[in-house]
């Protein structure tokens, strides 16, 4: 009869083990199946940061893409691709689109992206204001 | 025999029992651990979104602050820094484009500023609040008068060395009145550098004194025909106060003499940022 105990009790321990090895392996496949949510966010915050830059620098408002494009070059590193569209308005009744234009290249077939957009206000003199979108993606090479 | 045979099973069942407790408490306890990682492992997923949100909300106010201020500084209010000496240019008459300008800074931000959500105050924007800080100091601009005021009567006050009003005024100059004044000895504690001149289209008067800065005094910019185009007062403690007629074209500089560096900022209430709580998908880029 105690031999008989010893066994339940010894079916029961190794069913817990067995429990605990099958809860073992579910965590760590879950975990590696799990989307990696840092590398997004850094490159969310290098985006909002890049076009921050441009315009605090006055990059925007100057509406000339060729200097946005070095700004750009200067500012990323190699290991991240990005692509930017930038469009102007101004006031006319209501607002009208006057100049855009697309720089970068594309980023199709990228698995994690990361995009900002910014508004700004570009002062030229009392009579030329305009409003500006820029919008940017980055993606890891 | 028997007696034996009964305290050997008695023996063998109280270990079962034992044991059996034991690998009970043990599951359970697994159990236990195992609900505390699934709920710790949800809150740390969900620490990517939050941050992520967090970081577009703070870029959408900053957008939407730095137009607000590169507005202020074109159209009202350009401040410049001297050593510790801050000064304020105002261009007179104050504009109309200013309040145009920032309503529909205020419609561009709401319609394109998405994914955040950015409101701009506009009737607290109309008439722009600067602080100085650390000193605590407020500068009001409103139709037809400038306030400075410091907050902290023991501490505020006794940052500002003196107050410097340089007027360029598109009309003839007369006389500047005293209508009241408090002096005091350059050497005095209490004593507060005020110097005042406006630049019209026949020349320029000026004046320069120490006034007490816990006293009021005032002096009056009146024309040729003694009529009264500006009035500059020295509040307690240490508060000045400017009005002028809003006809007049020009500008005013106004500076303000500290005793520690300082920064300015826009008034607290102008300006709102907060996420919607929407799906963003990735943004197609035209190219």
């Amino acid at each position: 009869m105690a031999k008989l105990g010893f066994v339940f009790s010894l079916d029961a321990m190794l069913a817990v083990l067995v429990l605990m090895a099958f809860a073992s392996a579910f965590f760590l496949l879950s975990a590696k199946m799990q989307k990696d949510s840092y590398q997004p966010l850094v490159m969310l915050k290098q985006a909002d940061d890049a076009l921050a830059v441009l315009d605090k620098g006055g990059m925007l408002a100057g509406r000339n893409a060729s200097i946005v494009n070095d700004s750009m070059k200067q500012m990323m590193p190699q290991r991240i691709g990005w692509s930017m569209s930038v469009q102007y308005y101004n006031y006319t009744g209501r607002f009208a689109p006057v100049q855009n234009y697309s720089l970068g290249t594309g980023g199709g077939g990228a698995n994690e992206t990361a995009s900002a957009s910014r508004v700004f206000f570009a002062y030229v003199n009392s009579t030329d204001r305009y409003y500006g979108l820029a919008r940017l993606q980055l993606w890891a090479r | 025999m028997m007696g034996r045979t009964l305290k050997i099973w008695a023996g063998g069942a109280r270990r079962q029992g034992f044991l059996s407790v034991a690998a009970y408490a043990l599951a359970l306890a697994l159990l236990f651990l195992l609900s505390s990682m699934s709920n710790y492992s949800i809150s740390l997923s969900e620490t990517g979104a939050a941050l992520s949100r967090l970081e577009v909300t703070g870029a959408g106010f900053d957008a939407a602050s730095f137009g607000m201020a590169q507005i202020l500084r074109r159209e009202t209010v350009s401040p410049a820094y001297s050593g510790f000496n801050l000064s304020l240019f105002l261009r007179l008459p104050f504009t109309a484009n200013y309040t145009q300008d920032v309503g529909r800074w205020q419609a561009f931000a709401q319609a394109y500023g998405a994914p955040a959500s950015v409101s701009i105050n506009t009737s607290e924007a109309a008439r722009p609040v600067l602080y100085v800080r650390p000193q605590n100091i407020t500068i009001e601009y409103q139709a037809g008068r400038v306030l400075i005021t410091p907050q902290n009567a023991t501490f505020s006050q006794g940052q500002v060395l003196g107050y410097d009003d340089l007027m360029r005024i598109s009309q003839p100059v007369g006389r500047l009145n005293w209508t009241q004044k408090s002096n005091v000895s350059p050497a005095d504690p209490s004593a507060l550098y005020f110097h005042i001149a406006v630049q019209g289209t026949n020349g320029t008067v000026s004046d320069t004194q120490y006034l007490n800065r816990s006293a009021l005094s005032e002096v009056r910019l009146l024309d040729a025909l003694d009529r009264s185009v500006m009035t500059v007062q020295v509040n307690p403690e240490a508060a000045l106060r400017v009005y002028y007629d809003t006809s007049i074209g020009g500008n005013l500089t106004t500076v303000l003499g500290l005793n520690s560096s300082s920064t300015l900022e826009l008034g607290t209430n102008v300006i709102n940022a907060a996420y919607e709580a929407r799906k963003a998908g990735p943004v197609k880029i035209a190219g």
